[in-house]
């Protein structure tokens, strides 16, 4: 829960400053994002320092635009470019000493209107900020200090009545020649359309600071943020509040007018701040995959299709922005399609809100932040149906196209009874992917295998790495009663005479806690709730990239009590 | 993409940037390249890359060769569709292309490459591969050198600071009346 303190715009800028307010539990009590004119606590003009009469006041009003480039399949099309409205922005009247006279809000439509002193040469400064009930958001460069952007008219006369902002995309034709002033607004447009989708569904949505990070010299390369070496637009959360990185380098990849790409990494953002996300992130192309990977991803996609109200995913690049791919959200499921497929979870979810709206989504969503199982498509096809049977059966439908055992058939978040293994299956090594969650019990060893075989090769499966089906073992283990149990973990010695080295994540107090490999054998000591826990073990060089199997050896005791 | 948090367990805190130092909760991590090592003086540097989209995988080592000539080997892999994938390179910075091979890529075989780029003074020099695979493409960009000194890009705008000290790029925008 955050509280704010009533602060203007002005004062909380940067994302230092929104970082500080988000620590301090200062409170801040702005406008909402949507719904409504533009603020009406700002639009009296800024009182001058000087004791000399003002003149008269008279009335500034206006629309702040933006050029919005389409990506209709793939590629940016320059030549559709068409002003949008800048929505929810702050807005500023700037003497030429660069003296506030006015601050605003742009309203739902762009517009603005102030009040300020007549016979004054001024400009308009529309900033690349808005908030969301309270929530801070913001455009900043990360290879310049995170300065936030602006776009500024040329200076006017305050008596003009009327005056328009408009920030261009600097394209003239072949090339980004001008400032791409509108660059940061189409990332905030974006944003607020989907600020917009979740206010029409929980109108008291309480959002986290969002930062939003965006440089013409970012690049998808490795290394420093600060360089604009950002390796892939992405979304990452640090206390109290998220950022996502987008990619702007032209000729090579550019996302700030690619929607889908900046909805999709706001569904990450969504998940951190409304739900949860179980997933490790990271890379997750080359299906299947483990499943909270899936599920993440595959929830990113389809929450972009339903933000931006398209049917397809697409994202642009290459040279003047001319290559890209695009894919469809509303056909039929992929090949082997399953539980462990991005495609399948973004066709179900996206399908689920063609036929029964966003708002059952949104409420299975908020209720998997506090499901016994790891997030994956079971724990939310679990949820939808607690939260409403008919909601559930349609879902069930979508999920039994897509070879994913339903709801009514499994029966909790576990994925019980589940038969899709992916085609992970391999002689004698112990099933790698069936059941969901391998059962554990009190003091009976268990033997658990993640696996590396990227000679899996074929069209439709990688089982390779990384956040591949068969990487990590899941492990479910009923506690009997609350308490402290211990989980000793030890690898497994190889078939060329090395031994496994366990890595155990352990979902504790709804977070996904991760243990690295301590000398063997290794055991942790665990508070448990009475009922069901769950785990996860791999073996650390598959996951580095040894083309292996790997096992552990597990087993639960009570722990003794002193 | 989420960014990966397994990194970030592994690795500790290792988050330094956009001042955020101290502050990353184990949400907040890295990307999925570990291994910030760019490029290239005499001893061969490597990077690992994934990104979605094409679903290829690409390890780079870039070795510098004699005067201005740096050579970039890449190691392909995740070529899974029947009909394989393209590949094809482009350069940012200042600097040429001066050979590459065969932009196609056979499916269900690890592929080598080699790419030789000359390099000249001005914008730091990155090779930017491009894959393409079942539709769906990827691009990572490669730093070729980092120690000639290297003009800026030039930037959307001059920073300044308002009257309240807040640092602003501020981006000329058109007058409509």
């Amino acid at each position: 829960m955050h509280n704010y303190l009533l602060r203007p715009f002005a004062q909380i800028a940067s994302p230092r400053r929104l970082l500080q307010a988000a620590l301090s539990g200062l409170a801040l009590s702005l406008l909402a994002a949507c719904g409504g004119g533009g603020s009406s606590d700002t639009q009296n003009p800024v009182p001058a320092a000087s004791s000399s009469p003002l003149p008269a006041p008279v009335t500034l009003s206006g629309l702040a635009t933006f050029d919005y480039v389409p990506n209709q399949s793939g590629q940016l099309i320059y030549s559709k470019t068409a002003a949008r409205p800048i929505r929810r922005a702050a807005l500023e009247v700037v003497g030429n000493d660069g003296k506030v006279h006015a601050r605003t809000t742009t309203d739902d439509q762009g517009r603005y209107s102030v009040s300020l002193p007549a016979d004054q040469t001024v400009r308009l400064r529309v900033l690349a900020q808005m908030n969301a009930n309270g929530a801070p958001i913001s455009v900043t460069d990360n290879t310049r200090a995170d300065a936030l952007y602006a776009v500024e008219s040329p200076a006017f006369a305050s008596n003009t009545g009327t005056a328009h902002v408009h920030a261009a995309s600097g394209w003239t034709g072949s090339a980004y020649v001008e400032a791409r002033a509108a660059a940061p607004f189409a990332i905030l447009d974006t944003v607020y359309r989907a600020q917009r989708k979740l206010l029409a569904v929980d109108p008291a949505a309480r959002f986290k600071p969002l930062g939003l990070h965006w440089s013409t010299a970012n690049k998808p390369a490795s290394g420093n943020r600060a360089k604009g070496e950002i390796t892939v637009t992405s979304f990452f959360s640090t206390l109290g509040m998220g950022h996502i990185y987008v990619l702007g380098q032209a000729d090579v990849d550019t996302d700030e007018y690619d929607e889908s790409v900046i909805a999709h990494e706001w569904g990450h953002y969504y998940q951190w701040a409304f739900s949860r996300d179980d997933s490790p992130g990271g890379p997750h192309s080359g299906e299947p995959l483990e499943m909270t990977i899936a599920f993440s991803e595959g929830w990113g996609d389809a929450l972009s299709a339903i933000i931006t109200e398209r049917r397809d995913y697409s994202d642009s690049e290459g040279p003047g922005q001319a290559n890209g791919f695009s894919h469809l959200l509303d056909g039929a499921p992929p090949t082997l399609p399953g539980w462990f497929r991005e495609e399948s979870i973004a066709k179900i979810v996206y399908q689920l809100s063609q036929q029964a709206g966003f708002a059952p989504i949104h409420q299975a969503m908020k209720t998997l932040a506090n499901t016994p199982a790891f997030t994956s498509i079971f724990a939310f096809s679990d949820a939808v149906r607690r939260n409403n049977a008919d909601t559930g059966d349609t879902l069930d439908r979508l999920l039994a196209a897509h070879s994913i055992v339903t709801s009514a058939q499994s029966g909790d978040p576990f994925g019980t009874n589940e038969t899709n293994d992916g085609g992970l299956a391999i002689a004698g090594v112990p099933p790698l992917a069936l059941p969901i969650y391998q059962p554990l019990t009190l003091d009976t060893p268990a033997r658990g295998c993640s696996l590396n075989a990227a000679l899996f090769f074929n069209i439709d499966r990688v089982f390779g790495i990384p956040n591949k089906l068969g990487n990590q073992r899941f492990m479910r283990f009923d506690a009997p009663e609350a308490g402290w149990y211990s989980l000793y973990v030890q690898g497994v010695t190889r078939s060329d005479g090395t031994q496994a080295q366990p890595v155990l994540t352990v979902l504790e107090r709804g977070a996904r806690k991760w243990y690295f490999p301590l000398p063997p054998p290794d055991y942790r000591l665990l508070n448990l709730p009475a009922g069901p826990a769950v785990l996860s073990l791999h073996d650390k060089d598959v996951i580095d990239g040894k083309e292996l199997t790997g096992c552990i050896d597990v087993m639960i005791t009570k722990a003794p009590v002193n | 993409m989420k960014q990966n948090t397994w990194f970030n367990g592994r690795l500790g805190t290792v988050l330094t940037t956009a001042g955020l130092i101290g502050l990353s909760s184990l949400h907040t991590c890295i990307a999925d390249v570990a291994r910030p090592a760019h490029a290239a003086h005499a001893n061969p540097t490597a990077e690992t890359s994934h990104k979605s989209g094409s679903g290829i995988q690409i390890q780079s080592t870039v070795n510098r060769l004699g005067g201005d000539s740096v050579e970039v080997l890449l190691r392909i892999e995740g070529v899974n569709a029947a009909d394989g994938a393209t590949i094809s390179y482009t350069l940012s910075g200042a600097g040429q292309i001066t050979a590459q091979e065969k932009d196609l890529l056979p499916a269900g075989q690890v592929a080598t490459r080699r790419v030789t780029v000359r390099l000249a003074p001005g914008e730091e020099p990155y090779l930017n591969v491009f894959t393409r695979q079942a539709d769906r493409s990827s691009v990572i960009s490669i730093a070729l050198d980092k120690s000639l000194a290297r003009k800026k890009a030039a930037p959307a705008g001059p920073v300044t600071q308002d009257s309240t000290g807040r640092d602003l790029i501020v981006m000329p925008g058109q007058l409509r009346k």
